[in-house]
């Protein structure tokens, strides 16, 4: 280790040297020329952790709910009139968490090559990483979607409520994996007299919603779907 | 640290390794961790419908190994590679070659050549669909054939190796107009005096001294051609009857791993690939001593 | 004498001949882009092969209508943003990387290099969700740092430097080697200046590529005013999917600023070792 500490002391004192009787601009000029890189190395290495920490600890990371619509000419993004009546609806605080809603999806898993493009990929994505809730497409390609697994059962126990609730709305797929089941799976819950047609004219036909295979937020689903069907009026009451 | 270094050989390796570290450490955090996970993944019947991961062995490799189609579609994959790879290499080695000379507009061409790589991909798809086009296309009605271009699994495959050539070649040249330019121009100068001609300059001194350039470009694209998705993604869908003949390995895992849902197989089909590529790297690598030319 | 200076002739217009059929060649999905842009639905549409050019008049108001429905000049921001965070990290990484590759010796040097090409091996497909579940753990969606992120190290551009770096001749080292020149001084004063035009293609690459991500940006960053131009574009796509002239017009508009960019570096590109090479 004194090794170490001499050689740094020796090569302080060379640099020491090397800047004496230089002008202010020189010495600035000497510096940058010869430690740019260490300095940009060095300032990134501290900035990028703190402010990866900082994000980490203040940013708003959890999600109230997340929503995808997809194939829709509508608006009902984040801030569009959808997105504020049901955030008032449902009375989060966007401050503490994140409501997000995602209306620029376009694919069509109900025809051939129709999932071959890079909204699918990143929808698959979504899904897979647990953060979707809900998405929201025509009835047929929200059957390709079911096909593929990646929608809840709704047959499963967690969101059994639901499945009481909707039960004349259900929509069945056929899995493409005939080891989980032969037999069509419940996967969709009918929403084409919601006001996602009627009000904020999303859809056009027939419009689906299907709940992501992973989801931990399933009452916040339940919110959604009560808005969706009896929102108006509750709004008109109230 | 081995005991027997010299001082200044522990210095270097010291700051060797301060150096990689960055990009180590990157690689492991954004790529390797999800290498791991496929690795699981592949012995894992992933969940449906919301189940979850089952472990289920080797399962997934018995089936992939079985299965006709995973051979096929890697022996698509290389036919792929055995068009893109030298067709793509000589024809940007050629035209890097008659850039880096003092010709009429060499920056208007070099511009040129480099606008495929930033083109939308949706133009480029369009335009090949078009070109190929049995009914109407351009191909058909210069040459009066009728040839199914892309659907007729005797000619697929060449015609998406040639989109693959003509997508690849702009990429090849900036790199190998960038080793060109490491080449120092007193070599030339010298061999000109010395009344060599120009194709005898080519062989004597740009191929020698830009073997390491060459054998980069060779070897990331081979690797290249050997993980190609991208283009049967955009130019084939699955009512394409030749797609059996054409799709790639890659090709292969999307259609498991994404529109099917099943990344068990997906990631064993990743596996096999990796372990395809490493094999053939490792053959590369033993050639590059021979082949690749240091100074 | 007079032959030679014929040979040459005959030599330039073979070479103008090879590189006209080449960049045509190359021109035609570009052209074929804009001349899209400039027609009318119906005209799109027609697969008739001679039918090339816009007949009833150019359409310059598909320009205006993209222009108009999108707010590009933020678009644009996001994109430089994002393309210039990720060219000065790989940068720097790679050129550090490469240069310990290429010239160092240290412990587990090859081991360590076979993990630089396995990552190239596999398909980029399986890094999304891992990568996409850290960004969103770290609060890091809809932020320039998340759009970054993946690409902060690149082991392309640790393989491209490394061979960049090998290609050096040896002795130029070892004279400031003698010199008693430190490892990093080395690296700085005396390596680094001559890989220029490799570091140069390296920010080619990583700019061409970052721009033409679709993916990454429309599962980070959802939200119209932090978003990329290839992924605000793509409520776009799917707007006027069928309506090739927008689209078009909407993918030329993207494009130029990467064209711009291109013909300003190419000269940094073409001059780079050109010079300082020659005194070697």
């Amino acid at each position: 280790m004194s090794t170490w500490r001499l050689q740094m002391k020796n090569w302080m004192d060379g640099e020491k040297e090397k800047l004496r009787g230089k002008t202010l601009r020189q010495k600035a000029d000497y510096i940058l020329t010869y430690y740019w890189l260490w300095i940009l190395g060095i300032f990134c290495a501290v900035a990028i952790p703190c402010y990866m920490v900082r994000q980490a600890v203040f940013s708003v990371k959890d999600f109230w709910f997340y929503a995808v619509y997809a194939n829709t000419m509508g608006n009902g993004g984040n801030g569009s009139p959808l997105w504020e009546d049901f955030v008032s609806y449902a009375g989060f605080d966007t401050s503490l968490k994140k409501t997000q809603m995602n209306d620029s999806f376009w694919f069509d898993p109900s025809v051939s090559g129709g999932t071959n493009n890079s909204y699918f990929q990143a929808f698959a994505a979504l899904v897979d990483a647990g953060d979707l809730d809900v998405v929201v497409m025509g009835r047929e390609g929200l059957k390709g979607i079911g096909s593929s697994g990646r929608l809840l059962d709704l047959r499963d126990e967690r969101c059994a409520s639901i499945y009481g609730r909707y039960a004349d709305r259900i929509v069945f797929c056929v899995p493409y994996d005939t080891e989980y089941s032969e037999e069509p799976v419940p996967v969709g819950i009918d929403v084409s007299d919601s006001l996602l047609v009627t009000k904020y004219e999303l859809y056009e036909e027939n419009a689906v919603l299907g709940i992501g295979a992973y989801t931990k937020r399933l009452d916040s689903v339940e919110l959604f779907l009560d808005f969706i069907l009896n929102g108006d009026g509750l709004w008109e009451n109230g | 640290m081995g005991k027997n270094l010299s001082p200044k050989e522990r210095t270097e390796a010291k700051w060797g390794l301060l150096f990689v570290a960055p990009t180590m450490i990157g690689l492991l955090v954004l790529n390797f961790y999800p290498i791991f996970n496929t690795v699981y993944q592949s012995f894992c019947k992933t969940g449906d419908f919301g189940r979850g991961n089952t472990f289920v062995g080797f399962a997934n490799y018995q089936k992939v190994f079985a299965a006709a189609e995973t051979w096929q579609s890697l022996w698509n994959t290389i036919k792929y590679a055995l068009i893109e790879v030298p067709f793509g290499v000589i024809i940007a080695l050629l035209l890097a070659v008659l850039l880096n000379k003092k010709v009429a507009g060499r920056s208007v061409y070099r511009t040129i050549f480099f606008l495929p790589m930033v083109c939308a991909p949706a133009a480029v798809a369009m335009v090949w669909k078009w070109l190929y086009n049995t009914q109407f296309g351009l191909l058909n009605n210069v040459f009066h054939t009728s040839v199914a271009w892309i659907s007729d699994p005797k000619v697929a495959w060449i015609s998406i190796g040639v989109i693959g050539v003509w997508s690849i070649i702009g990429y090849n040249m900036v790199l190998f107009i960038g080793g060109l330019q490491e080449i120092p121009g007193d070599y030339y100068e010298a061999a000109s005096i010395d009344g060599a001609s120009g194709i005898r300059q080519f062989f004597n001194i740009t191929v020698p001294l830009l073997s390491p350039t060459t054998f980069f470009i060779v070897q990331t694209r081979i690797i290249g051609a050997l993980t190609v998705f991208d283009l049967m993604f955009m130019v084939m869908d699955k009512t394409n009857v030749a797609l059996k003949n054409v799709q790639s390995i890659v090709y292969l895992f999307y259609q498991y791993a994404f529109t099917n849902g099943n990344k068990g197989y997906g990631a064993t089909l990743v596996m096999l690939l990796l372990a395809f590529i490493m094999i053939v790297t490792f053959i590369l690598q033993q050639a590059e001593k021979r082949i690749v030319y240091h100074n | 004498m007079k032959s030679a200076e014929a040979n040459a002739t005959r030599n330039k217009v073979l070479t103008q001949v090879v590189l006209i059929i080449m960049a045509f060649i190359m021109l035609v999905p570009f052209a074929w882009m804009i001349l899209t842009a400039l027609k009318t639905n119906q005209e799109s549409i027609s697969v008739n092969p001679f039918y090339i050019l816009p007949h009833g008049g150019w359409h310059w108001e598909n320009f205006a209508t993209v222009w108009k429905s999108y707010n590009f000049v933020i678009l644009y921001k996001n994109t430089l943003l994002m393309i210039f965070f990720r060219v000065v990290c790989a940068c720097l990484t790679a050129t550090m990387a490469g240069y310990a590759f290429g010239r160092l010796k240290f412990p587990f040097k090859k081991f360590l290099f076979t993990l630089v090409l396995v990552q190239m091996m596999v398909p980029s497909q399986i890094f999304i969700i891992p990568q996409y579940l850290m960004v969103s753990k770290m609060g890091m969606l809809n932020t320039t740092f998340g759009l970054v992120w993946p690409g902060i190290v690149t082991a392309f551009g640790t393989y491209l430097l490394k061979t960049g770096y090998e290609g050096l001749p040896m002795d130029l080292e070892e004279a400031a080697n003698i010199d008693g020149c430190s490892v990093p001084g080395r690296f700085l004063h005396i390596m680094m200046p001559l890989t220029r035009s490799s570091m140069v293609s390296l920010g080619i690459f990583t700019a061409v590529f970052a721009f033409k991500d679709l993916m990454w940006p429309m599962i980070v960053c959802t939200n119209a005013n932090t978003t990329t131009l290839s992924a605000g574009l793509a409520k776009m796509q799917g707007q006027y999917g069928s309506e090739y002239p927008t689209m078009m017009a909407a993918a030329t508009l993207a494009v130029l600023p990467m064209v711009i960019i291109y013909v300003i570096f190419q000269k940094q590109f073409v001059e780079g070792i050109a010079t300082s090479g020659g005194k070697l």
